[in-house]
């Protein structure tokens, strides 16, 4: 029973981390209208940055944080040198040029990275705390409650802002229709790249927690975890947050129990099963026909 | 005066839509552009708000500021607030949200009128706060139609642009409208540029009239040559150029 509850909280936790990824790529599409695909590389520059940051002897304390800053800086650097540029002079012919572009962007970043650090996984640089812990009479794994309380956290401060802010209004406005937001005095161009900068804190966060969870990272650790949270925003319904967050937790799920009662092996076969049944028996997602309004 | 367009060409690509379009506008005016499909007036309408480049020629706004080359949003947090053809208002939005996003250029110069203003905009339009926490794409044509107005005053702009605000509505909603325009004209000192297929309408509320026509703007008419039917058939067909009322 104990063992059925661990294999829950884990799948939580990890699916949680998915639920993050998928967000920041829902975010963006919902902006953008494309797929930017250099977004997997935010969950790998964070542990990267607080690596090297604890190696050059800042705190712990200190270091998350400002792994986190360094991510986002990250992603704003990468997207208007990168791929901005490349948006302007294609986007109004071809949407697939420009996700084809992320898709060139993120190798070429994953490398450059792997090439001047060597592309050996390491270690997790700060120790997660030793066996189980006892919440409520239940033995659950550490890193796992951690992970489930920074997600919850994280996704009630992102639903107050996409909910409550102006910010968060401008970006579902310019996410409709960006002409008419325009129209309203929304500059769409600086909505866009705090979106951008927004979708890389989540991949940041979500990079400390999958590198922290399996207690290693690599630089080429984006992918990996980054085709997850894709998967997760697609069958979700990719245009729906709360799709992006109830499929990650699926997956996250479906995985711990694969893991638990069939075989680790056939993890991300679990994956990619659930991505095709989906695409072949509702393509429009599971979750979507469930959010309010009308969308035009 | 309020809006100038001098010699104003804009253009989509290689064709050029509108050609040397002249017309000024005072405050408080309402002017109305009528004329048959394709002939440019959302074009216009576009151009002033900065979506297409202007290949020539002058806008120029309240204050007398240069518009040409501005970016739209720039031109909304200057005073002027459009309206674009099918409302245009967020469907996944409520009421409410649509309406605060309308006053994002408040939020620069006069946060602290954004409160009153909503509530402005709610007491002219009560339908409006009987469904202000609802999602927009719920609300009916008409309904949606005084939302994008509302949103549109709520930032209490000195110019509204509006394109066809009674395309696909009842006649009573246009009735509406009018009347609407016609207490804007009244109240505010705002400046209206209001494209209209519906020639009643734009009898109801407007000071004068131009006539446009595959790009180019004939010289303004007043009511009484609008309710000329046969000169407004003539116009429309190019079987005159508009300057002389009495051709027939």
């Amino acid at each position: 029973m104990d063992f059925g509850i661990q294999q829950i909280v884990s799948g939580l936790a990890i699916g949680g981390s998915y639920s993050l990824v998928a967000l920041g790529f829902v975010l963006t599409f919902g902006v953008l209208n494309i797929l930017n695909i250099a977004h997997v590389q935010t969950i790998m520059i964070a542990p990267i940055a607080l690596a090297l940051l604890i190696a050059g002897g800042l705190a712990p304390g200190l270091a998350m944080p400002l792994s986190l800053v360094i991510t986002v800086a990250f992603g704003g650097v990468v997207f208007v040198v990168g791929l901005r540029p490349f948006l302007a002079h294609f986007r109004p012919t071809s949407n697939l040029a420009s996700f084809i572009a992320s898709f060139g962007i993120s190798l070429f970043v994953e490398n450059l990275v792997g090439a001047q650090l060597g592309s050996d996984p390491r270690s997790f640089p700060i120790p997660m705390p030793e066996g189980l812990w006892r919440i409520g009479g239940i033995e659950v794994v550490p890193i796992d409650c951690i992970t489930l309380a920074v997600v919850v956290i994280v996704l009630v401060a992102l639903a107050l802002v996409v909910n409550r802010t102006n910010f968060g209004r401008a970006m579902r406005a310019v996410a409709e229709n960006a002409d008419v937001a325009a129209a309203q005095g929304i500059s769409v161009e600086r909505t866009i790249l705090l979106t951008v900068l927004s979708a890389s804190l989540l991949g940041g966060i979500s990079g400390l927690l999958f590198a922290a969870e399996s207690y290693s990272e690599s630089p080429f650790m984006g992918f990996d975890y980054g085709l997850k949270g894709l998967v997760a925003m697609i069958v979700g319904g990719v245009t729906s947050p709360a799709g992006a967050v109830l499929a990650g937790l699926l997956l996250g799920l479906a995985e711990a129990a694969t893991e638990a009662y069939l075989s680790s092996t056939f993890r991300d076969v679990i994956t990619f099963g659930l991505l095709f049944a989906v695409l072949i028996l509702r393509p429009q997602g599971l979750f979507v026909g469930t959010t309010k309004g009308v969308r035009p | 005066m309020a809006l100038v367009l001098d010699g104003l060409s804009a253009s989509y690509g290689n064709a050029n839509v509108i050609r040397d379009v002249s017309l000024r506008i005072e405050a408080g005016e309402i002017c109305a552009i009528i004329g048959p499909n394709g002939a440019g007036k959302t074009t216009t309408l576009r151009a002033i708000m900065g979506y297409l480049p202007v290949t020539s020629g002058a806008i120029v706004g309240p204050a007398g500021v240069r518009l040409e080359g501005m970016r739209p949003h720039r031109i909304a947090r200057l005073g002027i607030a459009y309206v674009p053809e099918g409302r245009g208002i967020f469907s996944s939005l409520t009421v409410r949200e649509n309406l605060l996003v309308g006053a994002t250029p408040l939020r620069a110069s006069n946060p602290a009128e954004i409160g009153r203003q909503l509530e402005s905009v709610l007491q002219r339009f009560p339908i409006l706060r009987e469904r202000v926490d609802q999602h927009a794409g719920l609300l009916s044509g008409g309904q949606q139609q005084m939302l994008a107005i509302g949103r549109a005053l709520i930032s209490a702009p000195q110019v509204l642009l509006l394109d066809e605000p009674s395309l696909g509505l009842a006649p009573i909603v246009r009735r509406e409208i009018a009347e609407l325009l016609c207490v804007l004209k009244a109240s505010d000192d705002l400046t209206v540029l209001l494209v209209e297929q519906d020639v009643k309408l734009v009898q109801r509320c407007a000071d004068f009239a131009h006539v446009l026509r595959r790009g180019s703007l004939l010289p303004r008419i007043g009511m009484s040559e609008l309710a000329d039917r046969d000169w407004l058939r003539d116009a429309y067909l190019g079987r005159h150029d508009g300057s002389d009322p009495d051709a027939r």
